[in-house]
Parts: structure tokens; C-alpha cells; sequence
């Protein structure tokens, strides 16, 4: 990677982990205008870095993990993901049953389409569950029992970490030609991505302690957490799931290059801004 | 028998605590683990898949042997590099004792020209027994199941320290829990 790109890699991850720490505050301490500030800021410290590169006439300089500075900041971000994504809540992202289940759509679409070396029986187990999870929801229109919560956003990490780990998502970082927009959004995807590996490990960890009723408990708690209740129409969640499908098919169609980072830009999309009911209020209120 | 019912009882009490202590060092012991055997496995995936996307026939030589790999000079190919490994967890033990140093043999590596597109450009598979390579499953099989298992079991008892963050919340009501 060169320099400039790896400065908009950084970029594009310090604003993921603003936008995280965003979504996980638990109570509406966070104002539209200072949110979308502190986003400005970070983005534009990137862009005077990217451009100070220019001036200077290094954007040729290629930087990798051998580079003792590369390595000290991936040392330093390592360290504070792992703590991130097993012992903390700061950072964890929230989510509403409606965007864990468009995602979970999409990523069987994706699955299909790509005909990815996944067992069909495992394929199909996880397209009946995603299937009647949906339609439960949507003809029921209850919310889904606190346990129920657990297993489901148990399921989807499971997807989410599947499908990254058979697309081989995470080498983008080795390739020398990759521009600078998709170095920035390659950052956040990075940053999500990751936590959502970490969060999975610690999920697996949560779901094994069910065995013993007391736990259980705890289990109930978290998952309150981590779940929005809100509700959407089921209108507009159809529309929603059928647009994401096609644009899904559409990437997958016309072979756009890295198509696999701008599905998981989509799924980042999805969980953290347009299906998430704090982000939404956030808007409305628009202070 | 109440004796033996309260010596049970006390030891059961102390494993209690001592998974609370540990449960700590578990937890990275669980992650640490998980992440060892992922690697293991997308180790043997990536090279599947580099053999199949740039995978060449060249005929080789077999130089020597260690412990882990199988080392391999090609004979005269221009394409190729000059010398390959291949993994010897990947063939059954009665196969490896059939190799002999000096042995001819054909293998499937990745040229010179492609050697920036993969992950481990100096990886060979011994060509008459791709199969065996293929049903490799020493992912599963192999590793440090046993710690991991223990860990599992560890924080599975006392898995508060995953909630550490996650008391911060209110204390879901009665009415929630019911929902």
C-alpha cells in the first residue's frame, strides 16, 4: 500500500471507531451537529495528511507491516480491538432485528450468487432459518423472546464472519494498486469487520455459558443491550430487503472490482446509519 | 455418606472458584486459541486456492527432508522458482516414508510470475498425492483442542467477565423479560 493510501486506511478507520463509539452510547448524550463535527474533523485531518503527502512528493513510498511505525500502529489497534470486542461495550455495535435480518438476506444472496465453496445442506439450513426468522417477524409483528435475541445475533455473526472469511476480504491491505476511496472505506470495513470477529468469540463464549440456568440471566441483560426493539413497517422493510438484494446481484453482475469490500460498506451501512433507530432519531431531532 | 456428601460438595465449590479466578485468562485463552486454529485452517485454504487459481506442473527433485516440509529444486524450468517446500502434515505418514531424497517427482506450485498474487509463492504440492492433500482435514483434527476445551469449560461456568461493560445498562424490567 503507499503512503497516501494508507493514510486514507487510517482515515477511514478512525471514523468507524467515532462512529461506533457513537452508536454504543446508551443514552442521547450525542448531538447531531457535534457527531457530524467530530466526523469533519477526523475526515479532514486525513485529507491534510493525504495532501501534505502529495506536496511533499511521497506518494510513491510503499509502506507494509515490515515498516516499524506500520507495525507499532496495527501493535496499538490490535490491543484495543481485542479489549474492544471481548471485555468492552463502547464500541459494540448495536443493532435492530430488521438489520440483522436484511443482512443476513444479503449475505445468502451474496453466498448464492458467488456459489462459494460452502456446504449446500449448511446453505440451506441458514437460508430456511434467515426465511422464517423474517416472516415470523413481519406476519407476527412481536417482538422476539430475550434468548431468542441472543441465538439470532449469534446466527448473524456467524454470517457475517463466514462470509468475510470466504471471500478472503482482508488482503486488500497487501495489493499495491489500490486507490484512495476504496483505501479509506477498506479502513472502515477493516475496523467493523474485525469487531465483529471479536464480538463473535465473544458470543460463542456468552451462548456455551446458557448451559447453566444462571448465567442465563446475564445473557438476557446484554442482549437488551445490544437489541433496539424499534419497529419499521413491514412495507418499507420489504422494499428495503429487496433493494439491498438487488444491489447485491447488481456488484455481483457487472464483476465492479472489490466488489466484496462495497457488500460489506453495505452491511456497515445497513447496521449502523439507515436500520438503526438511534441514528434515525439522532437525524430527526437534528440538533 | 453425608462425609462424602460434604467432601463433594466442597470441591465442587472450590473448582466454582477457581474458574472465577481463571475465568479472566480464559477468555484470552478462548480468543488466542479460536484465532490459532482459524489461521491453521486458512493457511491450508489459501494455498488450495493459489494452487487452483496459478497451480503449474513442474518436474522437481527432492533435496531433503525435515520434520515439517519436504524441500524441492526444480529441474530446468525457466517459469518456476528455484526451489519449493512442501508441508508434510498434508500426506499420510506411510506416503512420506516412500519419498526419498535425490526422488523425481512432479509438483504443482505457482510460477515466478505469480508470485506477488499469493500468500505462500514457495509452497508445493507433490503431485501424485493431491488427493490426500485435498482430504486434509488436520485442521480440525490437530491443534490445541485440549486448552481450548478447558478454557471453553472455564468461562462457560463464570462468563461474567464478559458482561464486564455490559451492567452499565439499567436492569431490564419484569415486563421486558416477559416480551
Amino acid at each position: 500500500m503507499i503512503l497516501s493510501a494508507f493514510f486514507c486506511f487510517l482515515t477511514g478507520l478512525a471514523l468507524e471507531i467515532y462512529w461506533l463509539r457513537v452508536n454504543s452510547i446508551p443514552k442521547d448524550e450525542t448531538g447531531l451537529r457535534h457527531t457530524l463535527l467530530v466526523g469533519f474533523v477526523i475526515l479532514f485531518g486525513g485529507i491534510i495528511l493525504v495532501a501534505l503527502v502529495y506536496i511533499f512528493g511521497l506518494d510513491q513510498i510503499r509502506v507494509s507491516l515490515d515498516d516499524g511505525w506500520v507495525f507499532l500502529i496495527f501493535v496499538l489497534l490490535g490491543l484495543f480491538l481485542l479489549f474492544a470486542g471481548i471485555f468492552a461495550t463502547s464500541f459494540l455495535p448495536r443493532v435492530s432485528e430488521r438489520s440483522i435480518l436484511i443482512v443476513q438476506f444479503m449475505i445468502l444472496v451474496d453466498l448464492f450468487l458467488n456459489r462459494t465453496e460452502i456446504q449446500p445442506l449448511i446453505v440451506f439450513i441458514c437460508a430456511i432459518l434467515t426465511m422464517l426468522g423474517i416472516l415470523g417477524l413481519i406476519f407476527t409483528r412481536t417482538r422476539p423472546f430475550p434468548l431468542f435475541k441472543v441465538f439470532l445475533y449469534f446466527w448473524f455473526l456467524v454470517l457475517l464472519v463466514v462470509q468475510v472469511f470466504l471471500s478472503g476480504d482482508l488482503s486488500y491491505f497487501t495489493q499495491i494498486n489500490i486507490g484512495l476511496l476504496e483505501s479509506f472505506t477498506f479502513g472502515a470495513v477493516f475496523i467493523f469487520i474485525i469487531l465483529h470477529c471479536l464480538i463473535l468469540v465473544r458470543f460463542f463464549m456468552i451462548i456455551t455459558s446458557l448451559i447453566l440456568p444462571r448465567n442465563r440471566r446475564l445473557a438476557v441483560q446484554a442482549i437488551q443491550f445490544i437489541f433496539y426493539d424499534d419497529q419499521t413497517s413491514p412495507l418499507s422493510f420489504f422494499l428495503f430487503m429487496l433493494l439491498s438484494a438487488a444491489v447485491v446481484y447488481l456488484i455481483n453482475r457487472y464483476q465492479l472490482p472489490m466488489a466484496k469490500l462495497w457488500i460489506n460498506l453495505v452491511f456497515l451501512l445497513i447496521i449502523q446509519v439507515i436500520f438503526n433507530p438511534k441514528i434515525i432519531k439522532l437525524f430527526k431531532r437534528g440538533n | 455418606m453425608k462425609r462424602i456428601r460434604s467432601l463433594f460438595y466442597e470441591f465442587f465449590r472450590f473448582l466454582d472458584n477457581l474458574s472465577f479466578f481463571t475465568s479472566v485468562v480464559a477468555v484470552f485463552g478462548v480468543v488466542f486459541l479460536t484465532i490459532i486454529h482459524l489461521d491453521l485452517y486458512g493457511q491450508y485454504r489459501n494455498f488450495m486456492k493459489d494452487i487452483q487459481s496459478y497451480g503449474q506442473e513442474f518436474s522437481a527433485t527432492i533435496t531433503s527432508f525435515s520434520d515439517d516440509y519436504v524441500f524441492l529444486k526444480v529441474n530446468n524450468h525457466p517459469e518456476a522458482g528455484e526451489s519449493y517446500f512442501s508441508r508434510t502434515k498434508y500426506y499420510y505418514s506411510s506416503t512420506l516414508a516412500m519419498l526419498e531424497e535425490g526422488e523425481s517427482i512432479i509438483i504443482v506450485a505457482v510460477p515466478n510470475k505469480y508470485r506477488l498474487e499469493v500468500r505462500e509463492p514457495g509452497e508445493a504440492l507433490i503431485q501424485p498425492y493431491t488427493d490426500q492433500v485435498q482430504r486434509y482435514t488436520g485442521f480440525i483434527s490437530q491443534g490445541p483442542w485440549v486448552m481450548w476445551i478447558i478454557c471453553l469449560v472455564i468461562v462457560s461456568i463464570h462468563p461474567e467477565v464478559l458482561y464486564f461493560a455490559l451492567q452499565v445498562e439499567e436492569k431490564p424490567s419484569k415486563k421486558i423479560l416477559r416480551k
